[in-house]
């Protein structure tokens, strides 16, 4: 019994902290930014906000604050989580250490879908470009669940090229409908191509947030049968997970994730890739663990993304999917180096 | 040919000289602007003219100050960035095309108007907004129309 009583205390001291982490990351995310706002504005505009104290800031620092900023890191946050969270279930899932929403091509199927409205004009609304972004995740992920259900049969290795193939030509499809455009639509596009949080406001946290809480608990839920998964389906069948069911909500989960984000910001690369690995590193491979640590490390991984973004160069916002590339491609040899040594 | 040439430039040149007189009569000092182009999508970053295009060109015969730095012809600068510099003119570009939601100068107008931040901006509170065409913010003797627009549009918006 207090053995039972001990490890709840333990559990409930780390989720302090890592909240406590994660509330950090989002105020050093409101606090930096390109123009200087000191630290006693940002207090002032959340109590004023929080518990409707008076002020007397200018209205634009405040807006800045608080309809700018906070609401772009809590996208960030949200979307860094569910991408590494989307990562790690289709990693496990499919049992390939290279799978991620980006590699994969769920993410360049959304950015397809999103290139062809901006240059082929078709619709223009963004309820347009959210159901365009879930049909072309839906149909990326299904020729991927074919591929996968191939390579499982013949082994990881083949079922991964199957993959990175389908990705590769998804990434061509949106090549060659970006090569039809002109220079100011090549620079439309990039913001699908690289992620942009710069649009970013309320409604849109009211979607993203709520989604990556799913997905979390989507994920949680299953974590025991993620962790059969780890010895293939059969043995997972054999364990008595359901595997049918359990694929079908977690790819679910991970699609609707990724779909969502990537209608939000764009597609972001290797979020999903890098991550679990680190975080694999860290606490092990047991996904009660794994999950929530993949969930934390993903949101203040894109927050950090973000203000490098911001302040790499002065007064100029590189794209986000470039400060993660140059933090994940290092990455992602490493964890290709390492497999092939494995092998 | 040639004298038609000739009347044609010594024309623009008159035009030009008469909209920086009237400019100038106003005497305008810490008066500053920013032209917007479009967006590649409706809220984020938008495409404002550099220090270097015809819209710097218009800015500086005119007395007004860019609150860009930027080299680009016309760089993506933050919202945060334009609404802590708090231009006191805003002037938007109005064309056929509609590539871009942004494209659309109603829609530019709705922005300012309804983004929380945005609609803080002096120019906007005081309805300080000059449409001109988008064709002449590209070098084109269509500039000295734009100017001529520009100059007139100041005297009406009570700038100190």
């Amino acid at each position: 019994m207090s053995g039972a009583t001990a490890s709840l205390r333990a559990l409930a001291a780390v989720s302090a902290g890592g909240l406590a982490v994660l509330m950090l990351a989002v105020m050093a995310g409101i606090v930096i930014g390109e123009a200087p706002l000191p630290l006693s504005a940002v207090l002032e505009v959340l109590s004023v906000r929080l518990f409707g104290a008076d002020t007397l800031l200018d209205p634009i620092d405040a807006g800045i604050i608080w309809n700018y900023r906070l609401p772009r890191t809590l996208v960030a946050a949200s979307c860094g989580a569910a991408l590494s969270l989307s990562g790690l279930v289709l990693q496990s899932l499919v049992r390939n250490a290279l799978a991620d929403p980006y590699l994969l091509g769920v993410s360049a199927g959304a950015s397809t879908g999103a290139v062809a409205v901006t240059i082929l004009g078709v619709g223009g609304e963004l309820i347009e470009h959210f159901r365009r972004c879930l049909c072309r995740c839906g149909a990326g992920l299904s020729d991927r669940r074919a591929a996968g259900a191939r390579g499982g049969r013949r082994g990881g290795a083949d079922g991964a090229g199957g993959h990175r193939r389908v990705a590769a030509f998804q990434r061509a499809d949106v090549l060659f409908i970006a090569k039809s455009a002109n220079a100011e639509q090549a620079r439309g596009i990039m913001f699908w191509l690289l992620g942009n949080l710069s649009g970013v406001r309320w409604p849109d946290v009211t979607l993203a947030v709520p989604i990556a809480v799913l997905g979390f608990a989507a994920c949680l839920i299953h974590a025991r049968a993620l962790d059969a998964f780890s010895f293939g389906t059969e043995s997972a069948a054999s364990l008595g997970v359901p595997v049918r069911r359990v694929q079908l909500v977690l790819i679910g989960a991970v699609t609707l994730m990724a779909a969502v984000m990537v209608s939000l910001v764009g597609a972001i690369g290797f979020v999903g890739l890098v991550i679990p690995h680190a975080m694999r590193f860290v606490v092990g491979v047991r996904h009660f663990r794994l999950i929530p640590a993949t969930a934390l490390a993903g949101a203040v991984f894109l927050i950090a993304a973000d203000i490098v973004s911001r302040m790499l160069i002065a007064g100029q916002v590189v794209p986000i999917g470039v400060v993660t590339a140059l933090v994940g491609a290092p990455g992602f040899a490493i964890i290709l180096i390492r497999n092939r040594a494995r092998a | 040919m040639a004298d038609r040439g000739k009347a044609l430039v010594a024309d623009l040149k008159s035009r030009e000289a008469a909209a920086i007189r009237s400019a100038q009569a106003l005497d305008l000092q810490d008066v500053s602007a920013v032209f917007w182009f479009s967006s590649a999508e409706m809220d984020i970053d938008p495409y404002v003219a550099g220090r270097k295009g015809p819209p710097a060109y218009m800015m500086n015969a005119l007395g007004l100050k860019n609150i860009i730095e930027s080299d680009e012809e016309w760089p993506v600068v933050s919202w945060e960035t334009i609404a802590r510099a708090n231009p006191s003119v805003i002037v938007i570009a109005r064309m056929d095309r509609r590539r871009f939601e942004a494209d659309n100068y109603e829609k530019k107008l709705e922005f300012l108007k309804t983004d929380p931040v945005a609609r803080e901006m002096e120019a906007v509170k005081s309805d300080r907004i000059v449409i001109l065409d988008a064709h002449s913010m590209d070098p084109s003797i269509r500039n000295i129309a734009a100017l001529e627009t520009l100059a007139a549009a100041l005297p009406e918006f009570d700038l100190k």
